[in-house]
């Protein structure tokens, strides 16, 4: 590669929106599968995943306004301002993924409406015969395509790019989208047991659920460090290889999956401190990881 | 027809004549790191430290570039020394342009890649498309900026600014397949002239041809130029199926752990 290349300077910003887009993307992704396969016992995971996707969503775009060098021509993402007609860029992660972004906020925003009049926040009556049901089910789907999109394709958009550390390998989408999963349903956990809103045998059914993404996550990260050869000291070193391994390897990952496996604290109150703990660790660590990855790839670590 | 340039670098004499002449013609400024205050009079400050050059690499107010390569043998007997005048190649399969979001990046009817500062929201996401490092981005207009090959001269019937300005003719600005010609057979000639290592860089071998293209007297690796540069999108289909593999794994492992319907039918059959 040439000495010349030039990294984008994405930053905090991005770090933050790559972090949230994941959590999104994986909190509504866990509440279609709710919705697919669960029971009413595992109803208010789902919901705590759509209140917890849309509000992030619009959180994401503003930090992706906020990044641009020209915040008020964000809507030339998806409209072409010489003849105001939407035009996306199919080779362009960012065109496709400011589209995927509007309608997962979209649909998010509908699922979100359907928890609020199932749990009685919105009593109006015309909307409770219109959210339920079968509707709420191919709305949640089709977000879930979105979701899933969004958690994925800031690694993808990184990938395609020139920067090593980034372009070296085609592992970032898949790492980031089971980091988006692991934080999605953590997330879910952490709101849960902050609301004290027992779920009661659901809370099983939550963490394999979770740990799977964990050890998916887990096996990700090191064949992406192992594939990306002598580029993988851009974050084996310094602050960066602090950050990675004690902070997304051991904080991140391998404590929560060994807390989880060793049974968790005792007792009733140990194991709601338990899930908070194991929460706050895979936020963490997938926070990092954005960290590491963002900053680090472009040496501003 | 598509319009370029050839830059012969065994005619480089290192005068900058070019870069100055962008500079005028473009109206860029100086680079803020280059000048400081001292005593209310403006010195220049920060030199390269790397023999003649004075701007280390291209940037948003310098869209052309003169590298100085001193090339010294461990036992200082021998030594060449290398002038490249870099800027933009406007690649006929450009990088920046397929990434770019807003449709601001644009190739003209002469060839030439363009970005429209009208339409540019400074997402930033063409700077690292390049794998020629030239697009960069200007924190005093929020966008970005790189070489026009002078689209506005160009489409009045003039050559570029810095192919006017050039005193020994090592940019040369026409039509690209005339100058293609012209190029391969001054490769010839140097060749027989005892220059063994002389190539050129950006024919159709490169991303489908560099519209600016090099005759180099070395491996392109000695003008910190890519050997085999990529389209950034190399990765975009490996990428996304990855992803897709990874979301039908998370998707089948969350359906196994949330079943219930099953279950509650089954204890229903047991009741």
């Amino acid at each position: 590669m040439a000495g010349d290349l030039q990294a984008p300077l994405w930053e905090w910003w991005i770090v933050f929106y790559f972090f949230f887009g994941g959590i999104a993307g994986g909190a509504y992704f866990t509440a279609t599968m709710i919705e697919l396969v669960g029971g009413p016992a595992e109803r208010p995971i789902a919901r705590m995943g759509y209140f917890i996707a849309f509000p992030l969503s619009i959180i994401c775009a503003i930090l992706l306004i906020l990044d641009l060098g020209e915040p008020w021509r964000f809507w030339h993402m998806v409209v072409y301002s010489e003849t105001f007609t939407p035009w996306p860029v199919w080779d362009s992660p960012i065109s496709v993924g400011s589209y995927a972004l509007l309608f997962f906020s979209l649909f998010s925003f509908l699922s979100f409406i359907d928890a609020l009049i199932e749990t009685g926040r919105l009593p109006w009556a015309p909307l409770r015969e219109k959210y339920s049901g079968t509707p709420r089910l191919i709305y949640s789907v089709i977000g879930a395509f979105f979701g899933f999109f969004l958690a994925s394709y800031t690694g993808v958009l990184l990938a395609t790019t020139h920067l090593p550390a980034w372009a070296n390998n085609p592992l970032l989408g898949a790492l980031f989208l089971a980091s988006g999963a692991s934080t999605g349903m953590a997330a879910i956990a952490l709101g849960l047991a902050l609301s004290k809103i027992d779920i009661g045998a659901s809370w099983a059914k939550l963490k394999q659920a979770d740990n799977v993404a964990l050890i998916l996550e887990l096996i990700l990260l090191i064949a992406f460090v192992a594939l990306l050869g002598a580029t993988a000291m851009n974050f084996l070193t310094g602050w960066s290889g602090v950050l990675l391994i004690g902070g997304v390897l051991i904080l991140g990952l391998l404590a929560p999956l060994a807390i989880e496996f060793r049974g968790g604290l005792h007792g009733t109150k140990g194991a709601l401190n338990t899930t908070i703990l194991v929460a706050v660790l895979v936020l963490i660590g997938g926070f990092i990881m954005r960290t590491v990855i963002v900053l680090g790839g472009q040496g501003l670590l | 027809m598509a319009k370029g340039m050839f830059v012969d670098v065994s005619l480089c004499i290192g005068c900058k004549a070019c870069q100055v002449a962008c500079k005028e013609w473009n109206n860029l400024d100086g680079e803020p790191e280059h000048f400081e205050e001292v005593n209310g009079q403006l010195k220049a400050v920060n030199f390269t430290g790397n023999s003649y050059d004075n701007t280390g690499h291209l940037s948003a107010t310098n869209w052309r570039h003169v590298r100085f390569i001193e090339l010294i043998d461990d036992n200082r007997s021998t030594m060449a020394w290398r002038m490249m005048s870099d800027s933009c190649k406007h690649c006929v399969q450009a990088g920046c342009l397929e990434v770019c979001p807003t449709h601001a990046l644009m190739r003209t009817d002469l060839g030439n890649v363009i970005i429209q500062q009208d339409v540019c929201n400074g997402c930033r996401a063409c700077i690292s498309a390049c794998p020629f490092g030239v697009i960069s981005y200007n924190h005093q207009t929020g966008r970005v900026n790189k070489c026009t090959l002078c689209d506005d001269r160009i489409h009045n019937g003039l050559e570029t600014a810095c192919a006017k300005a050039c005193p020994t003719d090592s940019i040369t600005f026409g039509e690209v397949d005339e100058l293609r010609v012209a190029a391969r057979q001054r490769v010839e000639n140097l060749k027989q002239l005892g220059h063994t290592n002389a190539q050129l860089y950006g024919d159709t071998d490169i991303l489908g041809g560099l519209n600016v293209f090099y005759l180099l007297l070395d491996d392109p690796e000695v003008y910190q130029q890519p050997r085999n540069p990529q389209l950034p999108q190399r990765n975009l289909w490996p990428g996304s199926l990855l992803s897709i593999g990874t979301s039908i794994i998370l998707g089948l492992s969350a359906l196994v752990a949330f079943r219930n319907r099953g279950q509650q039918a089954e204890a229903g059959r047991e009741r």
